[in-house]
């Protein structure tokens, strides 16, 4: 069973938006929510949150042209492409030797997958992810830079993180990885995230 | 059932969520009809085998989705008879890293 629902703002059929998310994670998550906290997809919005929310305190607002900060429309417009991503969608399917037992992972799970792995690469910030295709599929990624990353490296780092976790954790066959640099930004500490 | 199927499945290599198979609404209803709190979903007649069991799970990245979720799905059949023709369904929901 799929947990959509026909309201856009609703996080995976729990009943809560992502303005509510933020305040129950500011809450520190108490009192607890079961309906937080026994939904994949909310439990995937907060880990983003709680991720990019340290980021983006870390980002220096400068508007000068030779030391650019992340741009402000890129990074809430990060927040939606996550509300988007991490919708259950369709359950690709894994093999299974019994006839009787299917086995499943959503299509959320998996570009959770990609970006979890595109962040993990340094100076790397993944904006946007999207699977096309079924038997073949073809993975875009766009991504934002550390200024000072030499481009070309990062996004091949990316491009393999990427092909590598879903080799690992997927039976899709990978057409490609298409990554693309889309902003720049810089951090406050001089590189380092968490 | 369903609870003693939460307990085994958190307890299996590489499963660290267990996820609720149906909206909030829907789960919420079903509380207060029958009282199940389980998230395992167990459907079927109450003194016979299941006809469906259905987990949604978060797998810790360092395991392997696709082997956690075979193992996921033969810890809950080694709990059924032998003879049962149960459909069990496993769903990995989230990958953790």
């Amino acid at each position: 069973m799929t947990t959509d629902t026909t309201n856009d703002d609703d996080i995976g059929g729990s009943g809560y938006t992502l303005e509510q998310l933020s305040d129950y994670l500011d809450s520190g998550r108490t009192p607890a929510i079961e309906a937080i906290d026994d939904n994949a997809e909310c439990q995937a919005v907060l880990a983003s949150l709680e991720r990019y929310g340290s980021l983006s305190r870390e980002l220096v607002s400068r508007d000068a042209t030779d030391n650019p900060a992340l741009d402000e429309g890129w990074l809430s417009g990060l927040f939606a492409s996550i509300t988007r991503e991490v919708k259950a969608g369709r359950d690709i399917p894994l093999t299974s030797s019994d006839p009787l037992t299917r086995l499943t992972i959503t299509e959320g799970a998996i570009r959770g997958l990609i970006r979890s792995a595109g962040d993990s690469v340094n100076g790397v910030l993944v904006g946007r992810c999207s699977i096309t295709g079924d038997d073949d599929v073809t993975v875009a990624v766009s991504i934002s830079v550390l200024l000072g990353t030499p481009v070309h490296l990062a996004a091949e780092a990316v491009r393999q993180a990427v092909y590598t976790a879903l080799l690992k954790h997927t039976e899709l066959t990978v057409s490609s990885v298409d990554v693309t640099v889309d902003d720049v930004h810089v951090i406050a500490n001089g590189g380092d995230r968490s | 059932m369903s609870e003693s199927l939460d307990s085994l499945v958190l307890g299996l290599p590489g499963v660290v969520n267990l996820f609720s198979t149906e909206p909030a609404i829907a789960r919420s209803a079903r509380e207060l009809v029958s009282g199940e709190r389980a998230l395992v979903e167990v459907t079927g007649p109450a003194d016979a085998a299941p006809e469906r069991i259905v987990a949604s799970v978060g797998v810790d990245a360092n395991a392997q989705a696709p082997v956690t979720a075979a193992g996921v799905a033969a810890a809950i059949r080694a709990t059924l008879p032998p003879d049962a023709s149960t459909e069990i369904v496993v769903r990995i929901s989230r990958l953790t890293v």
